[in-house]
């Protein structure tokens, strides 16, 4: 994982650290891309080997030189990226240094296996209004479209939906539960 | 803050005798015998710690009956007498809410009953310190309606304020005394009263982490509950049509989150619009005749206005931040919304053709969201965020004279009472995460929970269901 040790100064994103760490793979998959690289054109993903293009059927991935990106499932997917999700500071919608590496590898895995349409679900927690809420969430969703399209996935493939402080995962009243809430996640469309 | 119970010199009645069929419920509206002059007033503006006592004891039943008052073809009868006790009931609980009015407590009335048809024993309500008699009477007729007679009585002074008679089915009785506490509440504050209307709102069930919301929708006092949707969808921030016919909210049919109108007669839901993306915050324009909402476009949402003849779409703001939570100024020409444009979720004033936007808010240090324009024009409430807390205030449209009336860990989602007096909202509770309505009116002084079967948010006050006395 591309950790800085100077996240580990921030509580917060100790938290994230700890949930993309709980999924550490090899070593040569930690070197994560460079952010600001040219994002990669999209047939690169669909000529790669073994790559599978849209009319291919259902079943598990033959390829061999891609094990590591397992089936085109989502259970592959969340074990490749170790994470199925994002998370945003307080009232903001811009990606955090923290959940680059995370939309990186999930770009890679969305890349090789460009048959998968996907939603991006924006979330806020509840220290918030409604309406606004809503609003917020749809901006943190489509914050990750565009860093995931910046990447090379096609933006065909992705929806966005906001959810708003309707979908909270944590209770209470702590800047923790705040923080579990105040996220991005992706969710395969079938 | 001092109780004033002003005793005006022969205020000049301008009751006339009218009768009028009302809605379909109530048969005919008759002003009883020849008012005299009104001297009793409450003063509204200043907030009641002292709040006017006066007498409402059980009306008087005529003979006849049971008197059928099922609703949805159910068979529920009750004996007249008891008709009777529950209609005074009604009215004082009512005019109790409200904060300007203490209802004596049968137990300490000399008189159980006043008949409407005879002159009250004034000494005994002198006696018992009561102000202002309610003096009420039901009679069951052949035709299965029954009528309801009253009349309100100045104790001091002896004279008759107000009365009216009513012929209504059996099963309108609830009505018909939110109509009578609207009558009371009219004459003794010069303000129209709030108490005939209705609440649509959102059901919470579930617990904090699986909700189900259900649209619902309840007399203000919260009798007469339906459930308006199963709880299998999400559904969000109804408000009412101005002709309360209809129901504009947001729902998440198929996962797609969109404004839909429900119709009340016929129990049809529609979505308003073809958007390719999410559209919220949906909120009729004074005339019925559109719906301003917010639709959200790669990530960034924008207030349009949808014209609900025609169907077309306008757009009002073009701005890269959020703009959302619009609502109408009661004359129809202005709205106000909330944004982040400048930094900060602030309140806005616009031209309802999105014209001259200009800020209100100015405490740079707190976050303002959901303004609600009054419908009396005066004020704006909206929620504000600051210090960690979220709470109720209001302030006038230049954004003048801001006072903040709740103090609680998270209120939110001010609604106002059709007279502009009283503001209804949803109050979140930290330590379980369930949310209850509450209503406090404009001193800040009378804090109320409102009673629902389950947890609650997103309440919306309808207008009145039709003018009490005209």
């Amino acid at each position: 994982m591309p950790v800085s040790t100077k996240g580990l100064r921030h509580g917060l994103t100790l938290f994230a650290i700890v949930l993309v760490s709980a999924c550490a793979r090899d070593a040569a998959q930690e070197e994560g891309p460079d952010v600001t690289a040219p994002a990669p054109e999209m047939t690169d993903a669909a000529d790669g080997p073994g790559a599978v293009g849209r009319g291919g059927v259902d079943g598990t991935r033959l390829d061999g030189a891609d094990d590591r990106y397992g089936a085109a499932s989502y259970s592959s997917f969340k074990d490749f990226v170790g994470a199925d999700r994002v998370y945003f500071d307080f009232d903001e919608s811009n990606i955090r240094v923290d959940a680059r590496p995370i939309l990186d590898e999930m770009a890679e895995w969305l890349k090789h296996h460009d048959d998968v349409t996907f939603t991006i679900e924006g979330h806020a927690d509840r220290r918030g209004t409604r309406e606004y809420n809503l609003a917020l969430g749809e901006r943190r969703a489509q914050s990750v479209e565009d860093y995931l399209v910046a990447q090379g996935v096609s933006s065909d493939r992705i929806d966005t939906i906001s959810y708003g402080k309707e979908r909270l995962v944590a209770s209470g009243t702590s800047q923790r539960a705040h923080q579990l809430n105040r996220r991005a996640r992706v969710v395969f469309n079938n | 803050m001092t109780m004033e119970t002003l005793r005006m010199n022969a205020l000049a009645s301008r009751l006339t005798g009218i009768g009028r069929r009302v809605a379909g419920l109530m048969a005919g509206i008759v002003l009883l015998a020849v008012p005299a002059a009104a001297q009793i007033q409450v003063d509204i503006r200043s907030g009641s710690v002292n709040p006017l006592p006066i007498a409402i004891p059980a009306f008087e039943a005529g003979p006849g009956g049971p008197l059928a008052v099922g609703k949805n073809g159910t068979q529920t009868t009750l004996a007249a007498d008891e008709f009777a006790r529950r209609l005074a009931g009604v009215v004082s609980a009512d005019l109790a809410r409200s904060g300007l009015f203490k209802p004596l407590s049968p137990k300490a009335m000399l008189d159980d009953v006043a008949s409407p048809n005879v002159r009250p024993r004034f000494a005994n309500w002198r006696a018992v310190s009561a102000d202002a008699l309610v003096a009420g009477g039901i009679y069951p007729r052949g035709d299965g309606q029954v009528r309801v007679d009253f009349r309100l009585w100045d104790v001091l002074a002896e004279e008759q304020i107000t009365g009216y008679r009513y012929v209504a089915q059996p099963a309108e009785w609830r009505q018909i005394g939110h109509k009578i506490a609207d009558v009371i509440y009219q004459r003794l504050t010069g303000e129209r009263g709030y108490f005939n209307t209705r609440i649509v709102y959102i059901a919470e069930s579930g617990g904090e982490l699986n909700v189900r919301k259900r649209l619902a929708i309840m007399d203000q006092d919260g009798f007469n509950h339906q459930y308006l949707t199963n709880g299998d969808d999400l559904v969000l921030t109804p408000r009412f049509s101005p002709d309360q016919q209809e129901i504009t909210y947001l729902a998440y049919y198929n996962d797609q989150p969109r404004v839909y109108l429900y119709n009340l007669d016929t129990g049809r839901h529609e979505v308003l619009g073809d958007f390719p993306n999410m559209t919220f915050a949906p909120r009729f324009s004074p005339d019925g005749n559109s719906v301003v909402m917010s639709l959200a476009r790669a990530g960034n949402s924008d207030i349009y206005t949808m014209n609900l003849q025609t169907r077309k779409v306008r757009r009002l703001t073009r701005d890269p931040n959020i703009d959302t939570s619009a609502s109408y100024a009661p004359s129809g020409d202005r709205m106000v919304f909330n944004s982040d444009r400048g930094g900060s979720q602030q309140l806005y004033v616009m031209n309802a053709d999105g014209s001259d936007i200009h800020r209100i808010s100015f405490d740079g240090g707190a976050r303002y969201a959901t303004p609600v324009w009054s419908p009396r024009g005066d004020l704006i409430a909206f929620t504000k965020i600051a210090s960690g807390k979220f709470v109720i205030g209001v302030m006038r449209p230049d954004g003048s004279g801001e006072r903040i009336l709740t103090d609680a860990y998270q209120d939110e989602g001010p609604t106002w009472s059709p007279n502009g007096r009283v503001l209804m909202f949803f109050r979140l509770n930290p330590n379980t995460g369930a949310s209850s309505l509450m209503s406090v009116d404009l001193t800040g002084r009378n804090l109320r929970v409102i009673e629902t079967p389950v947890d609650a948010s997103d309440p919306a006050w309808s207008p009145l269901l039709d003018n009490p006395n005209s």
